[in-house]
């Protein structure tokens, strides 16, 4: 029987397993994907972000010991995710039934470990057939065109700046169909070495529709850069110790003050255009290509759909509670928040994060490494907790105005919400 | 504003797919895990949904298939597919559905489809 702290030994040598074989050559957040057959070990799909990164296979080979090893050790048939930190990557794992998808990366990012959770359910989906064949390898055209469009397709919007690699030119004959590479070098030869996306439609005359797939598709093949300029509907929350680098005394990152200034506002709930547009900052152009470059390199993340939709919900209970203290009485509606809350403690143990603040206004304690599966809770939770409190105003106060006012106050979170969920990749 | 019948068998894309449909203001009427559920719920819904979304692979009965037996019910009946897959459009569309969306999709085209289908 293997005791416990030989199980902590385990994890700590895991987790100190040093990745400096990777190094780290580009501004790209993301490195390596790769998805393994949990009873093979194999890696039937695996893109490298970073080109000659790291062999996949080789690498498979390592994560697929690992996990199996681990799994024997926790007795946990359906691995959920963890992280391995190395001296300048981590490994995103995150189990499916019968397959692993692993996202190598310099920072952890919740956006990052959303998508993979889509990827791996996508993978299992589609190739079901090759839950028991063995040694398929590299025939995933389409899913490949289905990762790319998951991990590229959120960054290129019309703001977006295209760079092009120095060789870039050689990089073309990465494209298989003539028909993409004609229209890539139309696209790239209309400009000198940068451009937006916007100026690449204006000045090419190309559909933008058209342009964004042909960027998105450049950037996969390795021949463009791309810096995201955050658009005015993101919300942007700093990544896990990203701070330490951040605003460190020697400034390693070489941020100017007023990006710094922007940065130390980000709380992952304020829309970044309630910083950027209401207060004056001269090198605006610069500010925006910093933050850009520091969301590329994942020290600064856009907060996940999930987190979105819990202050969403977070706007709606709020909402209904100040309004509900102005028709019940601010102490009365203290009561039935503390009913609701003791009540639902037990029930929702995350209705315990949600807190009634001293103006009447709700808020959820979120940690910043909270994954999807604890934000769909939150979720959960709030919807538990807004009915809840509509049911005590429905008997305080009558049925038809606690409907009445939850209907209103949804509408109205709907209609602030909606510009902050219609852009998002799903 | 759309009354809409979520058909996928990956619950959590069910879920974020629901929540986000309610907050541009759609009505969720339905939710079925796979092709035979999704033809047991649309029988007995009244009044039936303005749109069902479906997924293509999923486990006892396939997307087309259960667009078919749809159809059969109701030939009115306005149904999206939405798939990672795009080498099963064709199959989709055959079945009689409207149109085809490839994921991964931007939420802002899913709004925009549903309104073109439903106005």
């Amino acid at each position: 029987m293997i005791e416990h702290d030989e199980i902590n030994g385990v994890s700590e040598t895991i987790q100190e397993i040093d990745f400096d074989f990777i190094s780290e050559s580009s501004s790209i957040n993301e490195k390596l994907l790769l998805i393994l057959n949990r009873e093979t070990g194999l890696a039937p799909y695996s893109h490298e972000f970073v080109e000659g990164f790291q062999d996949p296979q080789i690498l498979s080979g390592f994560i697929s010991a690992i996990s199996s090893f681990m799994g024997e050790v926790t007795g946990k048939n359906h691995l959920q995710w963890k992280t391995v930190f190395g001296s300048d990557s981590i490994m995103l794992v995150e189990g499916g039934d019968w397959s692993i998808g692993v996202l190598v990366a310099s920072k952890e990012t919740i956006e990052l470990r959303s998508k993979l959770r889509g990827l791996v359910r996508e993978f299992e989906d589609c190739f079901e057939f090759l839950r028991d064949i063995e040694g398929i390898q590299n025939i995933f055209s389409d899913f490949d065109n289905y990762v790319r469009r998951m991990f590229v397709d959120e960054r290129v919007t019309n703001r977006t700046i295209v760079t092009k690699v120095p060789d870039w030119r050689n990089s073309m004959s990465k494209f298989n169909l003539p028909s993409i590479s004609f229209d890539t070098l139309k696209a790239l030869l209309g400009f000198e070495k940068s451009a937006t996306v916007q100026e690449i439609t204006e000045t090419q005359n190309i559909r933008n529709d058209k342009v964004i797939e042909i960027v998105s598709n450049a950037f996969w093949n390795g021949i463009i850069q791309l810096t995201y300029i955050p658009s005015d509907d993101d919300i942007l929350n700093l990544s896990e110790k990203a701070s330490s680098i951040l605003f460190s005394k020697s400034n390693p990152l070489n941020l100017s003050s007023s990006c710094l200034r922007i940065v130390a506002r980000f709380d992952g709930r304020t829309p970044f255009s309630q910083f950027i547009n209401n207060v004056t900052i001269p090198d605006k152009e610069l500010v925006l290509r910093d933050l850009g470059s520091l969301i590329n390199s994942g020290f600064i993340q856009r907060i996940s759909v999930e987190k979105r939709l819990v202050l969403f919900n977070e706007c709606i209970l709020s909402q209904l509670i100040s309004k509900g203290a102005s028709i019940v009485g601010s102490e009365k509606m203290m009561q039935f928040f503390e009913a609701v809350s003791v009540l639902g403690s037990s029930i929702h143990p995350r209705v315990s994060r949600i807190v009634l603040l001293e103006n009447m206004h709700v808020m959820c304690i979120l940690e910043e490494n909270m994954a999807p599966g604890d934000l769909d809770d939150m979720f959960n939770a709030l919807e538990y907790f807004i009915d809840k409190i509509t049911k005590h105003l429905s008997k305080s106060n009558g049925i038809i105005l606690a409907e009445n006012l939850v209907e209103r106050i949804r509408k109205e979170c709907r209609l602030n919400w909606i510009p902050y969920l219609t852009d998002l990749v799903i | 504003m759309a009354s809409v019948l979520i058909v996928d068998d990956d619950i959590f894309l069910q879920k974020v797919l629901s929540r986000i449909l309610l907050v541009g203001g759609h009505t969720i009427v339905g939710q079925a895990y796979d092709g035979a559920e999704a033809v047991e719920i649309f029988n007995e819904l009244n009044p039936k949904p303005d749109i069902i979304l479906m997924d293509y692979r999923m486990p006892v009965m396939d997307g087309a298939s259960a667009t078919r037996k749809i159809l059969q019910i109701d030939p009115r009946c306005r149904i999206l597919f939405i798939s990672a897959d795009d080498s099963v459009r064709t199959d989709a569309l055959d079945a009689g559905a409207l149109g085809f969306l490839t994921k991964p999709i931007r939420s802002k085209l899913l709004f925009a489809t549903i309104r073109e289908y439903v106005p």
